[in-house]
């Protein structure tokens, strides 16, 4: 059997927009999870992107059709500029998320990342000691010593 | 009957958590809520776009009657406005 690889794909032209822009503002973190898919040789990670560059990337996103942007990293809030990014994201017509550890999230920042327009906070609870963890979560997470079922 | 009288002078709005807008590059207009987004159709967008918390159900008959040159649309308005409700999209 042969196989003619110069055939084109037939490729759908009814694709759709990236609807999803998840903004990785940076690798900075407070926490170092083992399963996190954060660098974590940040010597070579490069320097971030300044503010203005992430206002021109949030424009074009916008441009090509994407509706929801989530700002992670990282820590989104180790970036001191987050509120500035997040009003442009919802000046610009996105549905705006905040993926984080909640580690800087004082009462404060809440109220000022409120008012630029944020519309919805995924936290995650990952926290010492093990018993603030446990009350935060369902299911509850199992003893050290239990083993994984096989 | 007189639910659906009373029903006609409510004053339906667009959930809290949802965020409805024109999207240019879809050419339809869609509900934004956390991890999601509702395209809506083109009766469904039209009907969306006029509610705003201070028209009546009525009145929002009427302008879309006026809007598009018909009579008798209370029916769909009504059906829509059921499962626009039922989905959370619109408090009545």
């Amino acid at each position: 059997m042969t196989t003619d690889t110069q055939t084109p794909v037939a490729i759908d032209s009814q694709i759709g927009p990236p609807l999803w822009l998840l903004a990785e503002v940076t690798y900075a973190c407070p926490l170092h999870c083992v399963f996190c898919f954060n660098p974590v040789d940040y010597a070579h990670s490069g320097p971030e992107l300044s503010t203005a560059d992430w206002i021109r990337v949030l424009g074009e996103a916008r441009a090509a059709g994407s509706v929801q942007c989530g700002f992670s990293g990282g820590e989104p809030l180790v970036r001191d500029d987050l509120e500035i990014l997040v009003a442009e994201a919802h000046r610009l017509g996105f549905y705006t998320n905040l993926l984080t550890s909640g580690i800087g999230f004082t009462p404060e920042r809440a109220k000022a990342l409120k008012d630029a327009g944020l519309d919805h906070v995924q936290l995650s609870s990952r926290t010492r000691p093990a018993s603030s963890m446990t009350f935060c979560r369902t299911p509850k997470p199992l003893p050290s010593s239990a083993k994984p079922p096989t | 009957m007189s639910d659906e009288l009373a029903r006609l002078q409510t004053t339906p709005r667009v959930a809290p958590m949802f965020r409805l807008q024109w999207e240019e590059v879809q050419q339809s207009w869609v509900l934004l809520y956390p991890e999601g987004m509702v395209k809506l159709n083109g009766s469904a967008g039209e009907i969306m776009q006029r509610i705003d918390g201070k028209k009546t159900v009525v009145q929002l008959i009427e302008e879309l009657e006026t809007a598009f040159d018909a009579t008798g649309l209370q029916a769909d308005v009504l059906a829509f406005l059921d499962i626009a409700i039922a989905q959370g999209w619109v408090k009545p």
